[in-house]
């Protein structure tokens, strides 16, 4: 019973700080700019296209929800998703460099200056 | 025109017609209809650009060819060298066959959305 408990008190407390990490990063869009050097070889060419194992137009992502930026990033970084240019580009991300990249990504609309 | 420009010449209007079969061959209407069979909408927003969630990505606007090899990557799973395991998206994308990826894909793309290119 001793142990159960021991086990429960554990496992309340892993999810507790599981969640404050998540809680604690705030993408911010400003620290972006420096991190997005390998982003933009590929999405911030107009109708640049991949040239393998399959050939497409890369997703546009400006304008796109910040969560699901970070959720592909993350998939990308855990493995659940497999793709030979953004499987080792999203494995130097920390957490942090996904959240200020997928808050930069989100903010821009067709009004963005494309510098 | 010398023997290689000519050649070169073919060359470039086959993988034309090639390219264009496999992205122009995508049919909006029946897209439309299918994306209403299999219910996309309930996730993805009634204008695909507002979807539930916001971990869901926005699709209006998006490229065809790329909403095309995202199903295949979900149908695939991430055992391939290029899939993705998705839960949902797994069994959503394991019934469409390749002309209905690529109709469901430019009927999306079709539609009005805020997606960009910026650096």
């Amino acid at each position: 019973m001793k142990k159960l408990l021991a086990v429960l008190v554990l496992a309340a407390g892993a999810s507790a700080s599981c969640i404050a990490g998540a809680a604690d990063i705030v993408g911010n869009p400003k620290a972006a700019p420096n991190k997005i050097e390998q982003c933009i070889g590929c999405h911030g060419i107009p109708e640049y296209k991949t040239a393998f194992p399959e050939v497409y137009q890369v997703p546009m992502i400006g304008g796109q929800s910040a969560k699901y930026i970070e959720a592909a990033l993350q998939a990308y970084k855990k493995g659940d998703r497999q793709h030979p240019q953004m499987t080792p580009t999203a494995r130097v991300l920390s957490d942090q460099d996904i959240a200020d990249i997928a808050a930069y990504y989100a903010q821009q609309t067709a009004a963005t200056p494309n510098k | 025109m010398n023997g290689d420009a000519m050649k070169n010449l073919l060359l470039a209007l086959v993988c034309g017609a090639v390219s264009m079969s496999a992205f122009a061959g995508g049919d909006i209407t029946r897209g439309a209809e299918l994306a209403k069979k299999y219910n996309c909408a309930s996730c993805h927003g009634a204008d695909y650009k507002t979807p539930i969630d916001p971990t869901y990505p926005k699709l209006a606007g998006q490229h065809a060819d790329y909403l095309a090899h995202a199903l295949h990557a979900y149908k695939r799973g991430n055992k391939s060298i290029s899939g993705r395991n998705n839960p949902i998206m797994a069994g959503m994308a394991q019934p469409l066959s390749d002309q209905d990826m690529a109709d469901i894909a430019v009927y999306l793309q079709s539609l009005p959305g805020p997606l960009v290119v910026r650096k």
